[in-house]
């Protein structure tokens, strides 16, 4: 509605004889001559926040932003230390992880606490000397861009054992993993 | 056989048997337990090295900063995977997609280490990549099951 168009109805409700039925028409005309705009400012404005990923793919490209940058501080921090003091220090880096987690609700529960808790201890002792052994890696010549690629086959051995430790089957998919990891790894090998 | 291949494949048989025992101990107690007593046992080994390794602590502040980055980004990451788990995202799509991380080490060795890479070793590199997401495939497991299913990068999970 043009400012020209206000004026105009203003003027004539002004000289109208019958002041409450000239403002009456000339609220209705406003009213009718603006729902382009209030239609226009609707769609202008935020109704439901879109989100064009969802969370959990965020999380998980942050997941690998972390660990693939792990690899390169790895291979830089190698540099200047031996891959036991990195071990020792690294530990260090664990403790917000530990309060974080012992925050949780979830955290103390559990069927079976000793069992249960056996085996993540014994996953905390078997990552930590691969750890090491990784560091060694990284020490010994070994570029980041192929140790971490090689030891990110790790469910490689993982698929491998399940089937006569935990009677679990391979997928297709798994084979077929399988056959190019021993590909990769030759060709590492002999590189 | 490189040296470094040799710790490399022993990382990998070491961070295999992991996913073994982590799967067992979320069968029994939550994640977040398990991730508790993950971490206390890398205590242990710091102990076992600063008794029995002679270490040479003159190293710089550096150093320092990025052996703790090195852990805090492990256990980061642990929590980032934790929370694509939690917010709906299905095992079978998720530990795939996590289990790529080395692409993004691959990414940033390049143009930061000026690491070169041969045309062979680019092949190894794409191959490994493939076979990890397709190792990492597994069937879909109930929403709210304590698959972390290699939540570990390397420790983690």
């Amino acid at each position: 509605m043009s400012s020209a168009s206000v004026w105009f109805f203003v003027v004539a409700v002004g000289a109208c004889p019958d002041k409450g039925r000239g403002r009456r028409l000339l609220l209705q005309y406003v009213a009718r001559a603006s729902r382009p705009c209030q239609v226009m400012a609707k769609l202008a404005m935020p109704q439901k926040r879109v989100h064009p990923m969802p969370k959990w793919l965020w999380y998980s490209i942050l997941t690998t932003l972390f660990w693939g940058a792990w690899g390169v501080v790895s291979k830089v921090s190698m540099n200047m230390m031996s891959p036991m003091v990195n071990q020792v220090v690294f530990t260090l880096g664990l403790i917000p992880l530990v309060f974080i987690m012992a925050r949780s609700k979830l955290a103390w529960a559990g069927r079976d606490r000793w069992r249960g808790g056996t085996f993540a201890f014994i996953t905390g002792i078997l990552s930590g000397i691969g750890n090491v052994t990784m560091f060694e890696a990284l020490s010994h010549g070994g570029k980041a861009s192929t140790v971490l690629p090689t030891t990110g086959l790790y469910p490689l051995f993982t698929v491998v054992a399940a089937i006569p430790l935990l009677r679990e089957k391979l997928n297709r998919v798994q084979v077929a993993g399988i056959g190019l990891a021993i590909i990769a790894i030759l060709l590492f090998t002999t590189g | 056989m490189p040296i470094w291949m040799s710790y490399a494949l022993l990382t990998l048989v070491l961070w295999g048997f992991t996913g073994l025992t982590q799967k067992l101990a979320t069968n029994y107690i939550s994640v977040e337990f398990s991730l508790i007593l993950f971490s206390a046992a890398f205590v242990p080994i710091a102990v076992v090295i600063l008794i029995f390794q002679p270490l040479d602590w003159k190293i710089p502040a550096m150093a320092w900063f990025l052996a703790i980055l090195g852990g805090a980004l492990n256990g980061l990451g642990v929590l980032t995977s934790m929370a694509a788990f939690h917010h709906g995202g299905k095992a079978s799509v998720v530990t795939p997609l996590i289990a790529l991380y080395p692409v993004v080490t691959v990414a940033l060795a390049v143009p930061f280490l000026h690491e070169k890479i041969s045309h062979r070793e680019l092949a190894g590199i794409i191959l490994a990549l493939v076979a990890t997401a397709a190792l990492s495939y597994g069937e879909e497991t109930p929403a709210g099951a304590p698959d972390t299913g290699g939540t570990t990068a390397p420790a983690n999970d």
